[in-house]
């Protein structure tokens, strides 16, 4: 005989509800307001726009996926608490023994985990709201004042030397900034105030239902469904979406790092370049090149060979980056999937289980 | 898909990508420090130099006519060179000084050249540039 008070069922099915719509507002419309930004992503960057927003869209759609599922679940906990209340237990007991299947199939000594501490209790301790995402404003001005300090180097080359970087230094733009503004969104989604108030209300909403319904194979079901798949998937998704920060971070920082190389040397070609162009504005008039202009011409020319070298070996490396964080994107883009896989219980263990 | 019973992670590859470009820093690195000691052992004051000199008998007349207006405080060599000055002395010893950095780009070009296709040093790229330069202004003029 089913123990069961349906009256529970419903204070579940209600918060669970509640927590599924937690997945629209506020995680999505965060997820888009604060992890989508690809202001300024020009030059190098560029195609990392569409990295960025596959990572948005991957998101949004797994959110959207644990909107459909878990209210999904709340709607059957509703249906079977009706069923109960016909008292046909029969009916009541398939929509989990069946619903709850899946090809994650449930060990036949799982026992469901009765506690008492807060029956009945059916609100939410928890409530999702992530701060805003951090803003950066470091790259930039760094960007800016390269950009400026080049193009003066690139006049110079130009009106004197008949020579152009405007070429390569077209390369040089970008705001890898909104690199980690987008790191910082997602680190919020991932944090205590984004998606892990939903696994910690649901885990408390199973507590305070757990005593109320029991010599049930129905209950064991149900709660394998919410204990063993959507309280580790919701932590698959804290852990993938922390994944999805250090990505964008990782990128962030290597290509500072690598910039802040390049503006070192633009700074001494600013300094240094004026200087031996005077030396050499000595000879002027002269036919044959004398040796002591020579000197400087070679220090000159050597020294634009090595700046010009460190643009294009830092334009590389920059693009590099960009490159994996595309393929690393589109990986994570698929992975991703597991979650969605895990609560609807289609995942089906490699090991153990 | 991966397996939710062993927490994901980055890919090795993207791990090898950060640390491959972290390599290719280190040498860029090293090359702008060779840069930074080139700029911080010439201690030469081009500025002075060619003040000294323009102020000479020796200087042509578009070089002493720009460094009377230094010389009145108008404005420095510095900014004749890197700046927009609206002079016409300026003007004209800029133009006097195109085609003779002419030779300059010419040496550039080669040097880009020589050190693309036998993987010398920039220093040794310029030497070798700056020498056919010579041999080639010397062949003109007999």
């Amino acid at each position: 005989m089913v123990d069961v008070d349906p009256a529970q069922l419903d204070g579940y099915a209600a918060q669970l509800l509640r927590n599924a719509d937690f997945f629209d507002t506020p995680l999505k419309l965060y997820c888009s307001a604060n992890c989508n930004k690809t202001d300024d992503m020009t030059g190098v960057l560029w195609p990392a726009q569409k990295a960025v927003h596959l990572t948005h869209d991957a998101t949004v759609g797994i959110l959207t996926s644990g909107r459909q599922e878990l209210g999904q679940v709340s709607f059957l906990l509703k249906q079977a608490a009706d069923e109960y209340r016909k008292a046909d237990s029969a009916s009541a007991e398939k929509i989990w023994t069946v619903y709850a299947k899946g090809a994650d199939k449930r060990p036949a000594d799982w026992h469901e985990k009765d506690s008492a501490a807060h029956k009945g209790v059916f609100t939410d301790p928890f409530t999702p709201n992530p701060p805003p995402a951090k803003d950066f404003n470091d790259f930039k001005p760094a960007v800016g004042q390269a950009k400026k300090d080049l193009g003066k180097i690139q006049e110079w080359c130009q009106e004197y030397f008949h020579f152009n970087l405007a070429g390569i230094l077209s390369d040089i733009s970008g705001d890898w900034d909104t690199l980690r503004e987008d790191a910082s969104g997602y680190e919020s989604l991932a944090g205590r105030a984004g998606v892990q108030p939903i696994a910690d209300n649901l885990e408390f909403g199973m507590d305070s239902l757990s005593s109320s319904w029991n010599n049930s194979d129905a209950a064991a079901a149900f709660d394998y469904h919410i204990r063993a798949r959507w309280i580790p998937a919701i932590e698959f998704l804290q852990h993938f979406l922390e994944m999805q920060k250090e990505m964008f971070e990782y990128v962030a920082q290597e290509a500072k790092t690598t910039f802040d190389v390049l503006v070192v040397a633009i700074q001494e070609a600013i300094k240094w370049v004026p200087k031996k162009v005077l030396q050499i504005l000595k000879l002027i008039k002269s036919v044959v090149l004398a040796f002591s202009a020579g000197v400087a011409i070679k220090q000159l020319v050597a020294f634009l060979l090595d700046l010009k070298g460190t643009i294009m070996n830092v334009i590389k490396i920059l693009k590099d980056l960009v490159e994996g964080f595309c393929e690393e994107a589109e990986v994570l883009a698929k992975e991703i999937q597991v979650a969605k896989e895990m609560w609807s219980g289609k995942h089906a263990p490699l090991v153990g289980g | 898909m991966g397996n939710p019973s062993e927490p994901p992670g980055l890919r090795r590859e993207f791990y090898d990508r950060i640390e491959q470009a972290n390599r290719e820093l280190a040498r860029v690195r090293e090359q702008v420090e060779l840069m930074r000691d080139r700029v911080r052992a010439d201690r030469s004051d081009g500025a002075e130099e060619l003040a000294q000199f323009a102020r000479s008998a020796e200087a042509p007349p578009e070089l002493r006519a720009v460094q009377s207006r230094i010389d009145r405080g108008e404005f420095t060599w510095e900014q004749a060179w890197t700046e927009d000055v609206d002079d016409e002395d300026v003007r004209r010893l800029r133009r006097s000084a195109r085609t003779f950095f002419a030779d300059v780009a010419a040496v550039f070009e080669t040097a880009e050249e020589i050190a693309r296709a036998q993987g010398l040093s920039s220093d040794e790229a310029a030497d070798l540039a700056f020498q056919e330069l010579q041999r080639r202004k010397e062949a003109d003029h007999g």
